[in-house]
């Protein structure tokens, strides 16, 4: 009798305790359950969203490609024609709207514009210090991603500072062009008032490469005026000078001299595989430009992806020390020594990209084909002094002594004779040396169509038509249908 | 449940992004299941017994997401274009690609096709114009068809049992009927093993009109076409077995209470027209994958002997 009721009083006690213990817990808010829009609560979730915008970056190495195999200055080489079958038609420019490298741009760069979208449109949710510095890089890399677009594609769909439901897209329409570049040029505005010139985080972006880029971006409309005074300022009041070795710019050693203005971060610490090569956290292009099958010193084994042609590698002048420190010429750099390799059924030019190319001692983790730690310089000053010599030369009325000075610098820089010309020949002059000092960095393609000469260049190039890549099929037709294909595609 | 393809201005391909799963649709499966068995009479020292089993079955997509016409399944070759589709009133996963009709023999043949084809060379497979409008359109899918899907028409499977005196005797038939298979594991480049069927490529006009031309160059002979469709039909010994139980009395003295010997044969034989290791070759990644061969290891045939004893 005595122990059923101490058992009786026991379970009752605990049945209590048990209920008052439920009701406690049904009062506070789950754990765990942050979620899109109980987000944006604490700077430390500013500062997380700002990091996945910035991820997006990592997706540099499409363009390193397309910029350079879409040009006259390399063939897409790997495997086989079939091994990533869409490089091999846009370096044939026999690309249409059903290819997987052009459909990646154009979900990456819409990946990283919705998730700075996602930050801005939440951007006065609440007021800390150190948030004007996170807007102001939210807006350079939406500006960013959105010039990658208008680069590749023209118009496309402009979408600010919100989300867009499955549901909303099939309203969704493409933006002309010169209302997306309004919006760039607004965003890298507002970034390069806020922003540094140094920061101390290394890869954050400073007020220089957002001066630099508005230049681009200025540059890429043919507002030389304008560009020639952003681009000056950059050059006047930024911290930046060219390094004196041109062949050391792009070892992992060198990263973050002088010359840097704008580089995409990698790290070679966290593995990867091919199944989503936009999850790495390496650069893919070193090892996909690396020589197949080598067993050799200085280089890594890689995919020959990429290859620079000869028509590149003859351009140079006699002396000229980027010759060789751009392109690789294998057999002249094995001679006599024991060193094999494989030539990839993809294509062999004897070339290789030698400014980005799997390296011994900048390997990263495996799959080490695609985790090199080798940044992407998405700008150098040398760039920026060459896009200051073409906005000044170019500019009504043009600086000719200016542009001069600015092109010798950097020829200065590689022991190059100076050039002393002028007017339209001086303009021809600083796109030739745009060829000799920017090959292999994804910008020679771009470049020819935004001069015009892209015709002219590159074997297959039809003029109104492939100054742009088609819009991808499948995304017009996952958006109802109602987009225009760009021109003859 | 599926992950169809969206918009990329949603914005979900990103690292560590996936688009919303949703409710794929509705498929309907209708068919007729059919089992007999029967059991001989017992006859001294012999019995027998065998059964038949057979499924009929018709798959077929009855809804997709609303705004959604088809969703998107599996790619052909690497880094290649989609092959199988979910779609309101086809099969699930079924195939979509280029119907073709022969090889081009010669250059005038091309030259006078009422149909451009784009980028072919003679030893190259001609596409058939599904929508009729004088080009091969490789950019979308007008000219794209029905291929096939990878659901069997029919299966059956058929078990005998037979023993006599201590004789044993068992096997195991099993046949699908009327399903198609990809053929998604051959890559044009040099050093790679080709199929024997390649020895009867074109080499010249009028050598063949059934297997196009080898080549390491950029063609369209491996766009995904009925060319890499192959009936999946088969009829499959899985399993064959004999055995023998020694006498009882025999072994009774050394306190063993049954001996059987036996010899088993799994996958001994296999009648199919399907050219690659092995017709079953079921699916690599759900449902919308099925009927892919990406070169699987195939089922091992295995012939086995034992002795098994029982104390």
């Amino acid at each position: 009798m005595k122990k059923t009721t101490i058992k009786l009083t026991a379970i009752f006690s605990l049945a209590i305790l048990v209920f008052a213990g439920c009701q406690k817990f049904l009062d506070i808010n789950p754990l765990y359950t942050q979620d899109a829009e109980n987000y944006f609560e604490t700077p430390v979730d500013y500062e997380r969203a700002l990091t996945g915008a910035y991820d997006l970056l990592q997706s540099s190495f499409i363009t390193v490609w397309i910029g350079e195999i879409a040009s006259d200055n390399a063939i897409a080489g790997g495997e086989s024609v079939t091994d990533t079958e869409g490089l091999h038609e846009i370096e044939n420019m026999s690309h249409d709207a059903v290819n997987n490298e052009i459909r990646n741009v154009f979900r990456w760069n819409y990946a990283g514009i919705t998730r700075a979208n996602y930050l801005l449109e939440n951007k006065n949710k609440i007021d800390f210090e150190g948030k004007d510095e996170i807007i102001a890089q939210t807006e350079f890399l939406r500006g960013y991603y959105y010039f990658e677009l208008v680069k590749y594609f023209g118009d496309v769909p402009l979408v600010v500072d919100k989300r867009l439901g499955a549901d909303e897209v099939t309203a969704v329409e493409r933006t002309p062009k010169a209302e997306v570049y309004a919006q760039i040029e607004k965003d890298l505005r507002n970034a390069a008032d806020i922003l540094d010139w140094t920061i101390p985080q290394k890869g954050r972006i400073t007020k220089g490469a957002c001066l630099s880029l508005l230049g681009k971006v200025l540059l890429y409309q043919n507002k030389f005026g304008e560009a020639a005074v952003i681009l000056d300022q950059v050059i006047e009041e930024g911290p930046y000078d060219l390094i004196d070795d041109y062949t050391e710019l792009f070892s992992v050693a060198n990263e973050g001299n002088s010359e840097t203005v704008f580089d995409v971060q990698y790290t070679g610490a966290e593995g990867g595989g091919y199944g989503c090569l936009i999850c790495l956290e390496g650069n893919a292009a070193p090892g996909f430009h690396g020589i197949r099958q080598y067993n050799g010193p200085i280089y890594g084994d890689g995919n020959s992806y990429n290859l620079p042609t000869e028509k590149l590698f003859n351009s140079f002048a006699a002396g000229d020390v980027r010759r060789d420190a751009t392109v690789l010429d294998i057999d002249a750099f094995i001679g006599s020594r024991e060193i094999t390799y494989a030539e990839g059924g993809g294509g062999h030019t004897g070339y290789y990209n030698n400014k980005y190319i799997k390296r011994k001692g900048e390997i990263g983790l495996p799959d080490n084909d695609l985790t090199s730690p080798v940044n992407y310089r998405v700008i150098r000053y040398a760039d920026v002094l060459l896009m200051a010599a073409e906005a000044h030369n170019r500019n009504i009325p043009a600086n000719d002594s200016k542009a001069l000075d600015l092109l010798n610098k950097v020829r200065n820089r590689v022991n190059m004779p100076q050039i002393s010309s002028g007017g339209s020949q001086l303009t021809e002059d600083i796109w030739m040396e745009r060829k000799y000092e920017l090959s292999g960095e994804g910008h020679r393609f771009f470049d020819l169509v935004r001069t015009g000469k892209a015709a002219t260049e590159i074997t297959g190039f039809q003029t109104d038509k492939h100054e742009l890549f088609p819009i991808p099929q499948v995304e017009i037709d996952l958006t109802g249908g109602n987009w225009a294909q760009n021109p003859n595609y | 449940m599926f992950s169809p393809d969206v918009s990329a201005i949603i914005g979900s391909y990103g690292p560590g992004g996936y688009p919303p799963i949703i409710n794929a649709g509705d498929v309907s499966n209708k068919g007729v299941e059919l089992e007999l068995g029967y059991v001989g009479k017992k006859r001294k020292d012999f019995n027998w017994s065998t059964s038949l089993n057979t499924t009929f079955l018709k798959n077929e997509v009855v809804k997709t997401p609303d705004g959604v016409d088809f969703l998107p399944g599996a790619s052909f070759g690497v880094g290649g274009n989609i092959a199988t589709r979910f779609q309101e009133g086809y099969a699930i996963g079924y195939f979509i690609g280029y119907e073709t009709d022969g090889i081009f023999q010669n250059q005038s043949e091309i030259d006078n096709s009422p149909v451009v084809q784009e980028g072919a060379e003679p030893g190259d497979l001609r596409f058939v114009d599904q929508n009729n409008d004088g080009k091969i359109s490789f950019s979308d899918d007008t000219d794209q068809k029905e291929l096939g899907n990878a659901i069997p028409t029919f299966t059956f499977g058929y078990n005998l049992n037979m023993d006599y005196k201590g004789f044993d005797f068992s096997a195991n038939l099993y046949s699908a009927i009327g399903q198609k298979i990809i053929r998604n594991y051959e890559r044009q480049q040099p050093f790679a093993n080709q199929l024997s069927y390649s020895i009867d490529r074109w080499t010249g006009p009028n050598s063949t009109d059934d297997n196009p031309r080898l080549t390491t160059d950029l063609t369209r002979n491996n766009v995904f076409s009925d060319y890499y469709v192959e009936s999946g039909s088969f009829l499959r010994l899985r399993n064959i077995q004999l055995g023998y139980t020694l006498p009882s009395k025999l072994l009774s003295r050394f306190k063993i209470s049954s001996t059987r010997v036996y010899i088993a044969a799994n996958n001994l034989v296999t009648i199919t027209n399907y050219q690659g290791y092995d017709p079953d070759v079921g699916s690599f990644g759900g449902a919308l994958a099925a009927g892919i061969d990406y070169g699987f290891y195939p089922q091992a045939r295995t012939i086995m002997t034992g002795l098994s004893i029982k104390f």
